[in-house]
């Protein structure tokens, strides 16, 4: 699974007693809405607690599973949804999964004319740009596919165990 | 170097300076003298001609050894060598620099890119190496047009890797092969490539803070005045000692396809 938080390092004045900088992972602050915690092939993690399963369209408030099989199959009906919504949103981000996805250029051409800003990247990417962009308090909803090859860390090797309650078991071929 | 009123005696490698009256004439063979001095005027950089020959010299020979793709080698601002090379070769060429025992250009310094809109390549991707073991540097051109792709270099180079981005962003040149080639300067929902010629200054929306809506809109740009172009050209001449400086000129070493030249 590959891990998208955020830590914002908020240093204190020296003049205190505790002489302590602060840190907050973003994800972690619930006034912000909902983010992306981690994604893996099957699906997206929330920081609601919630799992995904399946391409997902994420608002700051909700989010809803998306009904599109890969990044090709973007059509004006799939993306109705982002442009009929009130207040409009700002930028549209995009996650085609896998690097290599194109939008059809058509699309991107319909998008301009609804004055909707899109930011198609990877899903890797994409989901860190949903987070940040949320973060900051703009207008931006996400709509992403779940990539089917991505990197792996041992951090997330490690967080899937931790989660899984398997943390001591050895494993040959850890299944992510 | 011979001199006569000297008021300040400088000699390199020390760091202080005797400070003599007038009528003392102490001179070591290496002094910089600051008045009344016989030489030509110091401002303008003095061209080593042993350097720029043996600079030329490691330009033929890059030449010889990839002659498919080096198209022409030439010698700007009398010491820095360029060689262009088709799109096709920049990676190879680029490996050749890299990693060849006499060329060593281990470190990139920078891609650059350049606009020329009434050629039919109109870009031009500009890479500029530098080789910490022979203390050189050396400068890589080539050409694409706005719809085809350029290889990325970045297996050559990692370093590589923002600046492709940053060629992708402000000019639109596509890099193949680029692990991650998306926006790096401009805001996410920007439209355009802001260093291409016909991109105008002021650019083509502004944002401002709505009070209604409470939120940052996206409006097309509205110029309070008139856009102003200002004519900077003084009356006056302003460097009277460059007179007879002769302009830019392109010069054939040889017959063959390379030469030095001014630009």
């Amino acid at each position: 699974m590959g891990c998208t938080s955020h830590f914002t390092v908020v240093p204190r004045r020296w003049l205190n007693d505790t002489d302590k900088s602060t840190m907050t992972i973003v994800n972690q602050d619930t006034s912000l809405g909902i983010l992306i915690n981690s994604y893996s092939r099957a699906g997206f993690r929330l920081s609601n607690g919630m799992m995904a399963i399946g391409p997902i369209a994420i608002f700051p408030k909700s989010v809803l599973s998306w009904d599109v099989n890969t990044a090709e199959d973007i059509n004006e009906e799939s993306l109705s949804l982002f442009y009929t919504l009130e207040p409009k949103i700002d930028i549209l981000v995009i996650g085609v999964g896998n690097p290599g996805q194109q939008v059809s250029s058509k699309i991107i051409q319909y998008m301009k004319e609804k004055h909707i800003s899109l930011e198609i990247s990877p899903t890797e990417t994409a989901c860190a740009t949903y987070n940040f962009l949320n973060a900051e308090g703009r207008c931006v909803a996400g709509a992403l596919i779940p990539p089917t090859q991505y990197r792996i860390s041992e951090d997330d090797i490690a967080s899937t165990k931790r989660r899984n309650r398997d943390m001591m078991k050895v494993d040959d071929f850890p299944i992510v | 170097m011979a001199a006569s009123g000297l008021h300040l005696l400088v000699l390199p490698g020390k760091c202080c300076s005797s400070f003599l009256p007038s009528k003392s004439p102490i001179l070591s063979s290496n002094a910089i003298l600051r008045y009344n001095t016989t030489e030509s005027s110091p401002t303008i950089k003095k061209v080593d001609a042993v350097a720029t020959s043996s600079l030329m010299d490691f330009g033929l020979y890059v030449a010889e050894c990839m002659p498919k793709y080096v198209q022409k080698v030439q010698i700007v601002t009398g010491n820095e060598l360029e060689v262009l090379v088709a799109p096709d070769g920049i990676v190879p060429v680029l490996h050749f620099l890299k990693d060849h025992h006499q060329c060593q250009f281990a470190s990139l310094a920078d891609i650059g890119a350049m606009d020329v809109p009434s050629r039919e390549n109109r870009f031009e991707i500009i890479y500029n190496l530098l080789s910490l073991r022979f203390n050189s540097r050396i400068r890589v051109k080539s050409y694409t047009d706005e719809l085809t792709p350029v290889d990325s270099c970045y297996e050559v180079f990692k370093a590589a890797d923002w600046y492709e981005r940053e060629i992708w962003d402000m000019y639109g040149v596509f890099f193949a092969n680029h692990p991650d080639l998306r926006r790096i300067l401009t805001d996410y929902g920007f439209e355009g490539h802001p260093f291409r010629k016909d991109f105008p200054l002021t650019g083509y929306v502004e944002v401002r803070y709505d009070d209604e809506v409470k939120r940052v809109v996206v409006e097309p740009v509205e110029l309070a005045q008139e856009f102003r172009k200002f004519d900077l050209s003084s009356p006056w001449e302003t460097f009277p000692n460059l007179r007879t400086l002769p302009a830019g000129t392109e010069e054939d070493l040889k017959a063959t396809q390379t030469g030095p030249a001014k630009q």
